[in-house]
């Protein structure tokens, strides 16, 4: 199951490493007079050997004259222990850089840390000679110090070892007859804190990262001009490009061709931004010479020119190319991203959309789209409404008239607290209807009331008008309502404009002070149900396409 | 009730005939042995025992090894510090060998535990660890020979001058050694077992100068102008603290029985990779290889806050 093979030599390591701590310790002795007679570097060697290896080394091909050669010190690998108190977290992985390869980097997986167990012997014909090795030993050891070592070859992250002295111990054989010789041996335990590394290899790394960020300043024009000029910049658009000459290093392209982000501005190979889902025509006026290709960021070929034509709709987002097939640097970037208008917009986190259901009834696709949108940011969530009001017949053939917003016949409407709705009654019909243009007046001056029963011929407006936060406006300027109604004929324009906040009656009315039966219910709703209302509306249309 | 008068075991000429007897067959059946007395330098009065010795005389004389099959002891051993070689014997010496050759010129009353025998049959050092005088026990009232126990010397790089050549280089071949490059002036090398100084501080008026010192153990002559030189028993005179050669193109080498001046260019140490010019004459030791070994991954990139050992202070 494990398989495959690897060895980062860790005991092997530890050994040395373990070793070089103690191979450079010395050993002098001093004559009576205090002058040094002799001065010893103490050898050092890793306890266990192959025995005839032993006999090479130390004999030299000769007989050993000597029993052995002292102080000397030698030392052990005593136990091996998993070391619980290092528990590591499984998900921990070590990732370096692979050097001059960017695509990849090198990687380990699995680690674990154990304590090996270490016994350094140190061997003495006397114990001065025995305590000067031991004393230039233990005051290092705190009880613990610790090395750096690089624990896997090719890789250069530090791993800090923790070498710990858990005691020491002596043996002095000084007692019995006098052929036992006396042995006098320090024993010095240690744990030397080690990892045990898995097998390397190499991990991919994150090369390609598609980003989208709205900037709310063009995002708010975007959305304003979609809904101004119609739904095309909602929609997958085509684009056209002409190459008008080369010079085997760039194509350049004809000027006045636009992207997603406006008219080209650089025609050297330029960078041509476009929504998935868009269509861009190149044509090589130059064919056959340079023809083009276009490539995906892995270098695959997904659409070709074909008679100096070359189309091509991306289905997918990301880096594209056009490519020249016979030069390398004639080539240019396409960036395909989603149409971001069309993606649902987190209430908490992007801008809103105002008046989007001012298409009284329907108000949930772009088609329905009549008023003028307004943007304002997300804090706010200020939102305004236009209504244009025409006046139209109800019942064709008859004479009964109704107010139309935004075309539909008198609707009931709904208000939410916080915004403001405008009632443009610019539109002639509101001065003449049902009458021509022109002809004979019949006005429609518009009331908003929170009395259901329109307004009698024995009352003057000003008993059932509701005129909290309403506001009337005669060629722009702000009039009374009495001015509003007398110069309501000869206006240029004509608007009512109504602030709805939480004070505002829950329901209210809207009707025509000269004629009954034109206008209909305004219901208020509350700021939560505005809230649900307006995620209801989002949701709504990202199901259908968006808006 | 006394022993009766008339009849005595201890008539000399008898004791001298017993004694002659045994010399000669010692003579006959016994090995030549060195006798090597041990000089005290200095004698730890705290912890009992003698922290430094040497060897300056070696006296031939024969001696009887009473092990037929072999020596006695564990033999051959393998253990943590390397090969060890326990080598146990009983050598019987006459005494009046003993007090004839080496005695009277020692100014000893007997053989010393701690004294040495060089046998060199085997090329081996034996060193006594224990000195039976009574054995055989009063036969013609008299003690005609010391049976010494010994077993195989653990050599502590002690100093051997004892003027015999197959014992000090036999020694000197296991004695610590220090490597290091000379240029040398002219061809004028060093001669094996010499002395040579290094002056490392020269005096001043109220301090003696700070000397080095070593016993030349090997001796590679390169050329005329370029030797490599390994020595042991390093000293220092004028000083008490631990002090190395010098690489150094006017503190020069200076020989004491050549009167040859060399100037250091190179001490082998353990960060040097040269197994063979650092402790050349131990070939179980490590230290060499753990310091190279380690190089490819011991890291000293940071210094260590908790006590660096090789900190300068």
């Amino acid at each position: 199951m494990f398989g495959g093979h690897f060895y980062h030599a860790t005991m092997r390591k530890s050994v040395a490493v373990f070793g070089t701590l103690f191979n450079n310790i010395n050993v002098i002795r001093k004559a009576a007079d205090g002058s040094i007679l002799n001065q010893v570097k103490v050898p050092l060697s890793y306890g266990p050997k192959e025995k005839f290896l032993a006999r090479l080394d130390q004999e030299h091909g000769r007989n050993q004259p000597v029993a052995l050669k002292l102080p000397r010190m030698g030392f052990e690998i005593t136990s091996l222990s998993v070391d619980s108190n290092q528990k590591l977290s499984k998900l921990n992985k070590i990732i370096e850089d692979h050097g001059s390869n960017v695509t990849k980097r090198k990687a380990i997986n699995n680690y674990t840390s154990y304590d090996i167990g270490m016994s350094l012997y140190i061997m003495a014909k006397s114990q001065d000679d025995g305590l000067q090795i031991v004393e230039q030993v233990l005051p290092y050891f705190t009880p613990d110090y610790t090395v750096s070592i690089k624990p896997v070859d090719n890789f250069d992250f530090k791993q800090d070892v923790p070498i710990v002295l858990n005691g020491v111990n002596i043996q002095d054989d000084y007692e019995g007859d006098f052929a036992t010789r006396r042995v006098l041996i320090y024993q010095l335990d240690f744990t030397m804190k080690m990892k045990f590394y898995g097998p390397t290899g190499d991990a991919p790394i994150i090369r390609e990262v598609d980003v989208d960020i709205i900037d709310l300043t063009q995002f708010e024009e975007d959305v304003a001009a979609a809904i101004e000029g119609g739904t095309s910049l909602l929609n997958s658009q085509s684009f056209a490009y002409t190459i008008i000459s080369a010079d085997n290093n760039n194509y350049t392209f004809e000027t006045g061709a636009n992207d997603r982000e406006g008219t080209l501005e650089n025609l050297a190979d330029p960078t041509l931004n476009i929504f998935n889902g868009d269509t861009i025509a190149i044509t090589n006026s130059l064919a056959p010479n340079h023809p083009l290709q276009i490539e995906n960021g892995r270098g695959d070929v997904v659409a070709s020119e074909s008679g100096g034509t070359l189309t091509f709709t991306p289905t997918t987002n990301g880096t594209y190319y056009y490519q020249c097939t016979s030069h390398a640097g004639m080539r240019g970037l396409i960036i395909v991203t989603d149409n971001y208008l069309t993606q649902a917009i987190d209430p908490d986190a992007g801008p809103i959309i105002e008046n989007i259901n001012t298409a009284v009834g329907e108000t949930d696709t772009p088609d329905n789209f009549t008023a003028t949108t307004t943007i304002k940011d997300n804090n706010a969530r200020r939102l305004s409404a236009l209504y244009n009001v025409t006046v139209v017949t109800t019942v064709e053939g008859e004479s009964e008239n109704q107010y139309a917003l935004n075309g539909t016949n008198a609707p009931d409407i709904e208000f939410i607290s916080g915004y403001t709705y405008t009632f443009d009654q610019t539109d002639l019909t509101n001065v003449y209807y049902p009458n021509p243009n022109g002809s004979t007046f019949n006005q429609h001056p518009i009331l908003f009331s929170d009395v259901q029963e329109d307004l009698q011929e024995d009352q003057s407006p000003d008993d059932i008008a509701y005129d909290e936060g309403v506001s009337y406006f005669i060629d722009g300027a702000a009039v009374t309502a009495t001015a509003y109604y007398d110069q309501f004929n000869t206006a240029t324009s004509r608007q009512v404009q109504i602030v709805i906040t939480d004070d505002t009656p829950d329901l209210l009315y809207y009707m025509c002070i000269n004629h009954t039966g034109m206008g209909g219910a305004i219901t208020l709703i509350t700021s939560t149900a505005a809230d649900e209302a307006v995620v209801a509306l989002e949701q709504s249309a990202e199901e259908d396409g968006g808006y | 009730m006394p022993r009766n008068v008339y009849f005595s075991q201890a008539v000399r000429s008898e004791q001298h005939l017993y004694e002659d007897l045994v010399i000669e067959s010692l003579k006959i059946f016994g090995q030549d042995v060195y006798y090597i007395p041990r000089d005290l330098v200095n004698r730890d009065s705290i912890l009992n025992e003698a922290s430094t010795s040497t060897f300056n005389d070696a006296y031939l004389m024969e001696a009887y090894i009473e092990n037929v099959d072999g020596f006695e002891g564990a033999g051959d051993l393998y253990q943590k510090f390397g090969l060890e070689i326990r080598d146990e014997a009983s050598f019987v010496i006459s005494r009046r060998s003993w007090n004839s050759t080496i005695g009277s010129y020692e100014n000893l009353n007997k053989p010393q535990e701690g004294d040495l025998l060089f046998l060199p049959m085997t090329n081996s050092f034996f060193e006594i660890t224990f000195v039976e005088a009574d054995k055989p026990f009063y036969q013609l009232s008299n003690l005609p020979v010391y049976k010494l126990t010994c077993s195989l010397f653990e050599y502590n790089d002690e100093e051997f001058d004892t003027g015999i050549d197959i014992i000090d280089d036999e020694i000197g071949g296991e004695a610590y050694l220090t490597g290091m490059q000379l240029t040398v002036t002219g061809g004028n090398h060093f001669t094996q077992g010499e002395t040579v100084t290094q002056t490392l501080v020269d005096a001043a008026d109220d301090t003696p100068a700070v000397q080095i010192y070593g016993t030349v153990q090997t001796l590679d002559k390169t050329s005329t102008v370029l030797g490599k030189i390994g020595v042991s028993n390093i000293g220092v005179t004028g000083a008490s603290d631990y002090r190395q050669f010098l690489v150094s193109s006017t503190n020069g080498l200076v020989g004491s029985e050549s009167g040859n001046t060399c100037y250091i260019t190179q001490i082998y140490d353990v960060g040097d990779d040269d197994a063979d010019n650092f402790m050349a004459n131990d070939g179980a030791a490590q230290n060499v290889a753990f310091e190279t070994f380690t190089d490819n991954f011991l890291d000293f990139t940071e210094t260590n806050p908790f006590g660096d050992p090789s900190e300068n202070f």
